[in-house]
């Protein structure tokens, strides 16, 4: 018994959250094309009203009207229970098996999904009577290029009275809408049509540009409308006396819906100017300026404006490329549209700041562009006049302001120099960096750097170094010093002797004497010539000293040289 | 074989036809045809063929219409090809004066600029020619000296100099080439360039917008897009159509 009552009161607990649930319904599943179906989702035990997301809907059904929403709450037994309602009007699109697919309903944080709805719609059984009330999308042409304008007018057409409710506009996908006309109140007029006499009213009217695509469908309208009933019956009763039908009329609720509509497009002719940026239509073009002369680094206001008709606002104006001379600013683009008429017709402007940087006169050259007529379905182009104006020179202390340096100033005034004509020759790009001539050159290098030791190595030949050659040419060198020489001819040949010596055998010493001439020359010592020649030397400091060997300082010098060539013979084996 | 033989007689035929192209150019300009005059010098250029007055006229004719980044690309071409010709420095300088985004930046040390203008004076090749030429010097020097036919303290003294100024210059050239080869650079051609933080349109935001005529650095390139970057250290990516690599 514990054990119930514990689970009843945890039921109780989870009450709200088990109770909460939502349902989709409709109030009828079979109707007529023109019926409007009530469609519903209930919340129950909702503390908030469902978000719902009802694009899937539009598929099959025009949403007409709706969400309208209502709270219920009921206590019954002591228990509470409230529920929320949102109400949607929707008309079928076709005819067939349509149905409501399932949504998704969100409730706070949880989600759920609605059943599928399927409704049988068949055609309409009141086709007699659609004689009396009917909507009619009139287009001014069925044959368009793609930028011109279609004047699109939805009418409505009523033989009974009417009170139309506020629509909404259907979306014109593949076209540029530009509204012409939407009337608050609508009013009508007598008109006869086929015979029968009808008022007509105008709901809306707008321009129709057709954009590049591949559908152009001119959508239909749809409008709820209520219609007054007639009553047929008519009791004299004192309550429902006709007397107070003006007071309570009884109206029906009729929803409308205007036949699609399609355009062909038409190819533009061939030989497309180059510079056709998309304007179609009728078009005149103006450049001008707000003044006539102007003083370096003022500025100028240059307008260039395209009055005409047609699909404006669908391309740009021209680019215009200034002179370098002036300093031109991103321009202010404008775009007024004439009203009360049934094309598009306005006036589109490009304002530009311009601020001259250098005196003189300037130019402003014509600005070109092409536009298609589709009413003579031809290319037209129109040009603006070229604008001279005169710069007048400024002070250049105003130039010095306006972020320019000195030498900048400078060049501004100078103009490039002339082209050169002479022929250079012609290097392929990118050609590698070293050329066969330089690499030949490396190569040339490292062949000298390398020779001497080549050569050698090659030829068996001992390179003769600096001191080689020295010793060479020591015999001739004495020899020219024993002969040019003047003074003691003694001091001269031991000189001589000497220095012969030390290049000859390239001694490291320059302090000889004839006992270190001995050392040095050991190997030579059973030669009799240099016997002789130490002999010589013993003679030669003798007479440098002493009175003796006076006798032979005439024939010294000639005995040295006799000497040196025999002894370099000696020695050069 | 046959393609060498076919390669020897176009060699020649090439040649004419782009020094043909190159007068006809020049005969535009001349003429007043700037457009004509762009259209001969490019197709030049498509032919795989450039010199210095190449450059320099293009950059002219781009001038005369009114396209200043594109004529600062032509002659920042030229320059590089022929880095001491005064009219093609002239023109640079009058069209840098045109242009709208105009940096100064701060002189360099004197020694830096001293070294910069030296390597801006003189192409790589020019650097390694000078340099070949010196080291061929320096080794026939070498080599007489090693063969003994001269012997002079002074000319031990030129080789030591020589060899200096050789590694000097080599060095130099190294480094102008390694400069060249690492950093990449483009002129912007078009006014109003927008640079985003990405490489697509869409949720980028637009970092800044620079005009033609700015020389930027090159960074990574993706499809279309390359990543710039200004002197003053800004980055972002542009359209590569908006912008010329030199």
């Amino acid at each position: 018994m514990k054990f119930y009552n514990q689970l009843i009161l945890s039921l109780a607990i989870l009450n709200p959250i088990l109770a909460l649930q939502v349902t989709a319904s409709v109030d009828r599943d079979h109707c007529s094309i023109d019926d409007l179906i009530t469609f519903k989702i209930v919340a129950e035990d909702a503390s908030s009203f469902p978000k719902v997301d009802t694009k899937s809907i539009s598929r099959d059904f025009s949403i007409i009207s709706g969400p309208s929403q209502q709270t219920n709450m009921q206590w019954v037994n002591g228990a509470i229970t409230n529920s929320r309602t949102m109400t949607w009007s929707i008309v079928p699109k076709r005819e067939g098996l349509l149905s409501i697919p399932s949504l998704t309903v969100k409730v706070k944080r949880k989600t759920f999904k609605t059943k599928p709805i399927k409704i049988q719609v068949v055609s309409s059984n009141r086709k007699t009577k659609d004689l009396d009330l009917f909507i009619l999308a009139e287009i001014d042409k069925d044959q368009v290029y793609l930028g011109e304008q279609v004047t699109l007018t939805y009418k409505i057409f009523k033989k009974v009275n009417i009170s139309i409710d506020p629509f909404e506009l259907p979306d014109f996908d593949g076209f540029w809408a530009e509204e012409l006309y939407r009337p608050r109140q609508v009013s009508f007029k007598n008109v006869s049509r086929s015979g029968v006499r009808y008022q007509v009213g105008t709901l809306y009217q707008v321009a129709l540009f057709p954009m590049p695509g591949d559908k152009h469908v001119i959508p239909s309208l749809t409008l709820k409308t209520k219609v007054v009933a007639n009553r047929s019956k008519r009791r004299r009763d004192p309550f429902f006396d006709p007397f107070f039908d003006s007071f309570f009329t009884e109206t029906v609720t009729k929803v409308l819906n205007s036949p699609e509509k399609s355009l062909t497009i038409k190819d533009f002719p061939e030989s497309r100017p180059y510079d056709f940026t998309g304007a179609v239509g009728q078009f005149s073009i103006d450049a001008s300026t707000d003044r006539d002369s102007i003083v370096v680094n003022e500025g100028l206001t240059y307008t260039i404006s395209l009055k005409g008709t047609g699909n404006m606002g669908l391309f740009t104006l021209p680019d215009i490329k200034f002179p370098n001379q002036l300093e031109a600013f991103s321009p202010t683009e404008n775009f007024t549209k004439d009203v009360f008429r049934d094309a598009l017709t306005g006036t589109m402007s490009s304002e530009y700041i311009l601020i001259p940087r250098m005196a003189g006169s300037v130019s402003i050259p014509p600005v070109k562009m092409s536009y298609f007529d589709p009413q003579s379905e031809s290319w037209k182009r129109i040009q603006t006049d070229a604008v001279t104006i005169p710069i007048l020179a400024g002070e250049e202390t105003l130039a010095m302001g306006s972020g320019f340096s000195k030498r900048e100033i400078e060049l501004l005034g100078r103009d490039i120099r002339y082209i050169h004509t002479e022929k250079m020759p012609w290097k392929r790009i990118n050609a590698p960096t070293l050329s066969p001539w330089i690499l030949s050159i490396y190569g040339m290098s490292v062949l000298l750097f390398f020779a001497p030791p080549l050569v050698g190595s090659l030829l068996g030949y001992r390179v003769r170094t600096a001191s080689d050659r020295k010793a060479k040419d020591s015999l001739k060198k004495a020899c020219r010093d024993l002969r040019s020489g003047t003074g003691d001819p003694f001091d001269l040949a031991t000189s001589a002797v000497y220095k012969y010596l030390h290049d000859r055998l390239q001694l490291s010493t320059d302090n000889l004497d004839p006992n270190m001439v001995k050392e040095f020359l050991s190997k030579y010592l059973d030669n009799n010539d240099f016997i002789f020649l130490l002999d010589h030397l013993n003679t030669c400091d003798a007479g440098r000293f002493g009175p003796e060997g006076l006798d032979r300082e005439s024939t010294i010098i000639d005995e040295t040289i006799i000497i040196l060539k025999k002894l370099d013979k000696v020695i050069g084996k | 074989m046959k393609y060498c033989i076919i390669i020897l007689f176009l060699g020649p035929i090439i040649a004419q036809d782009i020094d043909l192209l190159f007068e006809y150019g020049n005969q535009s300009f001349i003429n007043g045809r700037f457009d004509d005059a762009i259209d001969k010098y490019e197709k030049i250029l498509e032919q795989d063929q450039e010199n210095a007055d190449l450059y320099y006229n293009l950059g002219n004719s781009y001038f005369r219409s009114h396209e200043i980044g594109k004529a600062i690309w032509a002659y920042n071409k030229g320059i590089k090809l022929s880095p001491r010709d005064n009219d093609i420095h002239q023109n640079l300088e009058i069209a840098n004066s045109r242009i709208i985004d105009r940096l100064v930046l701060p002189e360099p040390f004197f020694l830096l600029r001293l070294y910069r203008d030296l390597k801006n004076n003189f192409t790589i090749q020019e650097f390694i020619m000078i340099g070949s030429l010196l080291l061929f010097l320096e080794a026939s020097l070498f080599m007489n000296l090693q063969f003994g036919w001269i012997g002079n303290i002074m000319i031990r003294k030129c080789i030591s100099i020589l060899v200096i100024s050789a590694m000097l210059i080599h060095g130099i050239a190294l480094e102008k080439f390694f400069q060249e080869k690492n950093t990449r650079q483009g002129i912007i051609i078009e006014n109003g360039v927008e640079a985003y933080s990405g490489p697509f349109y869409g949720e980028n935001t637009v970092l800044f917008r620079i005009n033609e005529g700015t020389l930027v650095d090159l960074d990574q390139s993706q499809e279309g897009w390359v990543e710039i970057i200004l002197i003053d250290g800004k980055t972002g990516w542009i359209t590569t159509n908006t912008m010329r690599a030199l």
